[in-house]
């Protein structure tokens, strides 16, 4: 992950919105978009993606399918109904704590 | 291009080497690196043996990383379904109606011995038939929620053995039957619930399992 220090609170939501959009995804497909989404600045590592979604799963915001796919098991996250509301208050923190960055860093710049 | 099953067997054995010794941690890092692997064999247009090498030049420290980090999120899975399977209807019947029969028991016979040593006698035969599904039925295949969870199972015994201690029995002799009843009931119920999840995981995996890798 470039810059990974700034990114590493982010990761669950992230993961979270994502999942919210794209409905069902499992890890790869989870690393690719978000190297699509950001044109290659954010590279999600294994060592930080799977324990994350293993944390999200344990604490029951996500649903785990697995799927037998191309000779080997695949297995699919999707978000549980707590995950779904969980996925809102994030996604409402995180802008918040945009804003706040964008008064302290640089009121001009325009963010959204 | 898809990987062969015998190309995904290289991958499983290679990260079994590696001390990813779990099935059900295993199977997640199979996927991505195949997939990856895939990726870079259409793309780059280069063989199986080298697209793997590269990759795991770059990232093998960061599965074995994730392999050791699984392990808490696993501990606080397996808690919870203990915690959901313990008060199932059915296993709370098995736990009162054990508590109530050894109790019974104890009117007519001198249990002292029975109470002390089934406990241990129980979580050796729930180790034998893990091992006896595993390694023969489950084919050599290894679960990480079930060994944390043989983990819990053990300090629960050593919990128990504290009352044997010649320091704690003097404030745990009065009560020291009941009590010991009390975790023998404890004890087995957990093993039964043991049971029940390696038939679940056995299931789960071995049957996904089979006609892909083994």
């Amino acid at each position: 992950m470039g810059n990974s220090k700034l990114y590493k609170g982010s990761l669950n939501t992230i993961i979270l919105k994502l999942l919210d959009e794209q409905g069902k995804m499992y890890g790869y497909e989870i690393t690719q978009k978000v190297k699509a989404l950001t044109k290659g600045e954010l590279n999600i590592t294994e060592g930080a993606l799977y324990p994350a979604l293993h944390k999200l799963e344990a604490e029951g915001l996500l649903d785990v399918e697995v799927a037998k796919v191309d000779n080997r098991l695949r297995k699919y996250y999707r978000l549980t109904e707590q995950g779904e509301k969980e996925t809102v208050n994030r996604l409402a923190e995180l802008e918040e704590f945009i804003r706040s960055m964008q008064n302290l860093v640089n009121p001009d710049w325009n963010i959204t | 291009m898809k990987l062969t099953q015998a190309q995904i067997q290289f991958i499983d054995t290679y990260l079994q080497n590696s001390e990813i010794e779990f099935i059900d941690v295993r199977m997640e890092m199979i996927d991505h690196i195949a997939s990856d692997i895939e990726h870079k064999m259409e793309t780059e247009h280069t063989e199986f043996y080298y697209a793997f090498k590269n990759y795991m030049v770059l990232h093998k420290k960061e599965h074995q990383k994730a392999n050791k980090r699984y392990k808490k999120a696993t501990d606080v899975k397996t808690l919870q379904q203990l915690g959901y399977l313990f008060i199932k209807p059915s296993n709370l019947f098995i736990l009162i109606g054990t508590f109530c029969f050894v109790k019974i028991l104890s009117n007519y016979y001198d249990i002292g011995l029975f109470v002390r040593f089934a406990p241990i006698t129980v979580l050796f035969l729930v180790c034998i038939y893990y091992f006896i599904i595993s390694y023969t039925k489950g084919k050599k295949v290894r679960y990480s929620s079930l060994e944390r969870l043989g983990l819990f199972l053990i300090t629960l015994f050593q919990i128990v053995q504290i009352s044997y201690n010649p320091f704690t029995q003097s404030i745990t002799s009065n009560s020291s039957i009941n009590l010991m009843t009390g975790f023998f009931a404890i004890i087995a119920t957990t093993a039964l619930i043991f049971l029940q999840l390696i038939l679940k995981y056995n299931k789960e995996y071995t049957s996904l399992y089979k006609n892909t890798i083994v």
